[in-house]
């Protein structure tokens, strides 16, 4: 069967959820009104609440959730073959994510544009807020951790994209002087050092002498270096030492002198992506490979772990952080909410959806697909070079080398993943800084002290599991977490929205179904991982690490459930709300 | 001498002959057809008693070719306090107002209002005003008061420097981050500008040997001389040199009686350490009268000894 | 041309999207700097003494405005001096 096939299914279905069900919940459930004043003209100081026109805003928050996970997420889980896989991003986008999405983003414009966590608590009480905290806490620290590994595995893998890479930073530094100095917009030299970066790239492919790779350093993944390790290993060391270390003054550095560039040419890099890709697809009309259903995949059941295997593009949390974060605040008519919100969220889906197509579209038969994706942790550890080569075989059928494609998207990916991760680091430094504030600790809300220990816990967790090749390449089992805490944080948000309509005296089922499903894979996967995989129990090994993270998740996990069962199971009549509403 | 100078600064401690001496000085120089103006900054005023007029905050003509001002800080505050007010109405809400003016008016009565408010209108005075005059004496408080006005454009400028820096920092970063290069207005930095720039144009004007002479006169006596010695090296230190002192009120020659001329030797040895202590500065002695210097006419006699001084001694500097 | 139009049109969408981003942030800095430079001209009245302060006060018709603005972002809830009241 064609692989096109798999692409027009997702787009029409995207097409019709956005049509006829997002009208649906915009009108009849939440009730958008053209007439409320958002937040962005009622306070409108020029830093944060800024009426943004709808297109403006809607680029504006798809390439802040836009990243890496969209990705990652569905190279694993195709694992179980590409039906589930495909069911799960599809409705999911149309049924929770953009649902979730999109709720966010009018509570918390209703709301003054108070975000999320505020919102806990003004809906539901303290204990939500801080509770609240704590999951983004873990959630950043998993992000921060697993994108490491990524960007770490990309580099010794393809080691042709490492120069590519690193001549961004320069060349955003660059950008950002040049601009400061001689007023103008950013959009010209962006695109200048993007060829030049994939020009490196085209000779990084070519000549084996630039492909720095440090596997090959140290003497080969067998050969031991210091301290024992292997060379693998200390590959992997160094490079999320090296990671940690660019975040530190990512982290730290005036927005316009580094990150401001550098997300310019990372927008372009999404647009040529999405485009090399898709248009590849189209020209080179590839044959689905994989299986439907992978009956081979018996070692862990699709069944729950598929579901927090892929979030972010089928559902995640995160987006909620930025919808309710800043888009809220942005906000010029509610009624663009479903533009920007669920639209959004559509957006992901198709990132997604590639992700999908490139990695069954790889291989020349299904025997070598299982072969490659022979268990589980196999998925987990080579899924995203898959993608990659996947990617770079659909970008041949518009005319570009196998292995120049090969060493650009894995550029592409590895820039999603570093914008990711340094957001991240932003992200818990602030919350560190927060928590910092709420518990009296002063020192914490120093930047330096915050980024310090955000660099530091971070680094710590990607190098501690230990992978198949040794200390410093387990980091992807960490996968699984990163799923869980977002779809947690994904379930508190719906059980935030659902509140809110319950209270309005509306028909919240369509949160409620969401936030019920997403609860009970969480629940059961992080029950199944805990007790099973790592506890110990039935024979396999013990994991302290991430027995003690796993359960830390699942306690979390039920406490929302008990949560939500509290709130929406009260008889009470509409009360404690905005009279506007 | 001093009579080359456009701008001279006449200090010294309470009581020495300060006032007098810088009135006789103006007169000179009226005399010598040197439109002169003389200002005293000194809150407790000699200067109207002295030429039995009573001095006002404008310059009033006190002799021929001469006015003389009585610098009232208090109305110096008022008036930069009014225009200030003014500045805000056009800005501030209406009801805002009230408020806005009630706390300005608390603040021009702080502690350091009237020494800032003197010192505006004394540089007001040199770069503005003084234009019409070929000389202008400043009659300035007793001695540590002199010092904090002569040295306030030395301290504002590190605070005014300080502040316009922060602010050219963020209109550029302003420029070349949100507006797209197109250089911002901005009235703040305006004020602090011109601010910066008439402090500037004092601070040159005084430290100008050429320009700015600068008088200490003392007694024969103990606490004039240490005060004097450590007056002026105060001064050194912000790079203020006093080149002339006026001994004033020394006794003459010939006087009779036990009682004067044991005070003569007395102050023999002040003069003697006088000259010891101040050796580089030019030194008029200008004896005790007769009476004190109560009339016009009397003045005048002081500036002819004064004249004369000047014909005996050789040009310093 | 229109198609030349609608392609330049795009591309300034594009350049606004991608800019929209950080002006927040480069906007707060800027907020930042001048909420410390109110505090340096006002800190006389809030116990700092500062020794410029009666030359500060020409300044204020130009940064009263966003006084009430600027106290609440400080983390004052009320007017810090009892001349203005402003709320």
């Amino acid at each position: 069967m064609s692989a096109i096939w798999l692409a027009v299914f997702g787009t029409i279905v995207f097409i019709l959820g956005y049509r006829y069900y997002s009208k649906f919940v915009a009108e009849k459930i939440y009730r958008l009104d053209p007439n409320f004043v958002t937040p962005a003209h009622e306070f409108n100081d020029g830093v944060d609440f800024v009426p943004t026109k709808k297109h403006v805003l809607w680029g504006h928050h798809f390439t802040s959730v836009a990243g890496a996970a969209p990705i990652v997420g569905p190279a694993i889980a195709v694992y179980w073959g590409w039906g589930p896989a495909l069911l799960w991003v599809v409705l999911g986008t149309v049924f929770a994510a953009g649902v979730h999405d999109f709720g966010t983003l009018v509570l918390s414009v209703r709301n003054k544009g108070q975000s999320v966590g505020t919102l806990a608590d003004k809906l539901i009480g303290k204990k939500a807020k801080l509770l609240f905290l704590f999951i983004i806490l873990i959630l950043v620290l998993m992000v921060n951790a697993v994108f490491a590994w990524v960007i770490s595995n990309l580099f010794i893998k393809f080691p042709a994209s490492v120069i590519p890479v690193f001549i961004e930073i320069p060349l955003a530094i660059w950008i950002g002087y040049a601009v400061y100095r001689k007023k103008g917009s950013m959009l010209l030299p962006s695109i200048v050092s993007l060829i030049i970066m994939y020009g490196s790239a085209v000779l990084t492919s070519k000549i084996p002498a630039l492909q720095i790779d440090l596997v090959s350093y140290f003497g080969g993944a067998e050969a031991t270096t210091l301290f024992g390790l292997s060379g693998v290993s200390m590959a992997f060391f160094v490079w999320i030492v090296i990671l940690m270390v660019y975040c530190y003054f990512a982290s730290t550095l005036p927005v316009w002198k580094l990150l401001q560039p550098r997300d310019y040419i990372n927008s372009h890099q999404l647009v040529i992506g999405l485009g090399i890709m898709y248009l590849g697809l189209v020209f080179l009309n590839p044959d689905v490979t994989a299986p439907m259903m992978n009956p081979d995949a018996t070692d862990k059941s699709w069944l729950p772990l598929m579901f927090i295997t892929i979030a972010c593009g089928a559902i995640s949390g995160f987006h909620g952080l930025v919808s309710s974060g800043t888009s809220s605040k942005q906000l010029d008519k509610e009624t663009d909410a479903r533009f920007v919100g669920y639209f959004g969220a559509v957006g992901e889906g198709f990132l997604a959806l590639i992700s999908i197509i490139a990695c069954v579209t790889l291989f020349a038969n299904a025997g070598d697909f299982k072969a490659a994706y022979s268990s589980f942790a196999a998925a987990n550890s080579g899924g995203l070079g898959n993608f990659i080569s996947g990617g770079a075989q659909l970008a041949t059928g518009i005319g570009i080398p196998a292995d120049i494609a090969a060493t650009i998207i894995a550029i592409i990916v590895v820039s999603f993943a570093a914008t990711t991760l340094d957001s991240s680091v932003r992200l818990m430094r602030y919350i560190i800084a927060e928590l910092g504030a709420e518990y009296k600790l002063p020192t914490l809300q120093k930047a330096h002290i915050a980024t310090t220990v955000a660099v530091v816990t971070s680094a710590a967790l990607v190098l501690l599991p230990k992978g198949p090749n040794g200390f410093g390449s387990g980091g992807y089992v960490l996968w699984p977490l990163f799923g869980t805490s977002n779809q947690l944080l994904a379930a508190i948000s719906l059980m935030l929205i659902s509140v809110w309509l319950k209270r309005l005296g509306r028909n919240y089922l369509v949160t409620l179904i969401p936030m019920l499903f997403l609860l009970v894979m969480t629940v059961w996967a992080m029950v199944q991982q805990v007790i099973f995989d790592w506890a110990g129990v039935g024979g396999t090994d013990t994991n302290l690490l991430l027995f003690i993270l796993g359960s830390i998740i699942l306690i979390f996990a039920v406490w929302i459930v008990l949560i939500a069962f509290k709130e929406l199971s009260n008889k009470d009549t509409p009360h404690n709300i905005d009279s506007k509403m | 001498m001093i009579g080359d100078r456009k701008i001279v600064f006449v200090g010294g401690k309470g009581g020495v002959g300060k006032s007098t001496s810088a009135a006789a000085l103006a007169i000179s120089h009226a005399q010598n057809d040197h439109k002169t103006l003389l200002v005293s900054t000194d809150p407790a005023h000699n200067v109207g008693d002295i030429f039995h007029k009573s001095l006002k905050n404008q310059a009033l003509e006190v002799y021929p070719g001469m006015d003389a001002i009585e610098i009232d800080p208090e109305i110096e505050s008022r008036k930069y306090i009014q225009t200030v007010k003014e500045n805000i109405q056009g800005v501030v809400s209406s009801h805002m107002q009230d408020e806005v003016n009630r706390q300005i008016d608390a603040a021009s009565s702080s502690p350091g209002a009237e020494e800032a408010a003197l010192f505006d209108r004394i540089v007001s005075i040199i770069l503005d005003e003084g234009r019409h005059y070929d000389t202008i004496i400043f009659d300035t408080a007793p001695t540590g008061h002199t010092i904090r006005l002569l040295t306030l454009p030395e301290l504002m400028s590190v605070w005014i420097d300080g502040m316009l820096e922060r602010r050219k920092k963020r209109n550029d970063t302003y420029t070349q981050l949100l507006n797209d290069g197109e250089p911002i207005d901005d009235p703040i930095y305006k004020v602090l500008q011109r601010r910066k720039e008439r402090f500037s144009a004092v601070r040159e004007i005084i430290l100008n040997k050429d320009m700015t002479g600068f008088i200490f006169v003392l007694n024969p006596e103990r606490l004039p001389i240490i005060e004097t010695a450590n007056a002026l090296r105060l001064l050194d230190r912000h790079d203020i040199r006093v080149n002339t002192l006026f001994i004033n009120k020394f006794l003459a020659e010939n006087i009779d009686g036990e009682f004067l001329k044991k005070r003569k030797s007395n102050e023999q040895e002040y003069i003697s350490k006088i000259e010891q202590e101040f050796p580089t500065q030019q030194k008029f002695y200008i004896p005790l009268f007769e009476t004190d210097i109560n009339s016009v006419k009397l003045l005048e006699d002081f500036a002819e000894h004064i004249k004369r001084k000047f014909a005996t001694q050789s040009k310093y500097e | 041309m229109k198609g030349i139009e609608a392609l330049k049109r795009m591309l300034q969408l594009y350049d606004e999207i991608l800019s929209v981003n950080h002006r927040t942030e480069i906007a707060r800095e800027l907020r930042n700097e001048d909420d410390l430079f109110l505090l340096l001209c006002l800190s006389e009245t809030l116990g700092l003494p500062n020794p410029a302060f009666y030359y500060t006060l020409e300044l204020y018709p130009y940064m009263l405005e966003k006084f009430h603005d600027w106290h609440l972002r400080m983390g004052m809830e009320k007017s810090p001096l009892t001349g203005i009241r402003c709320c």
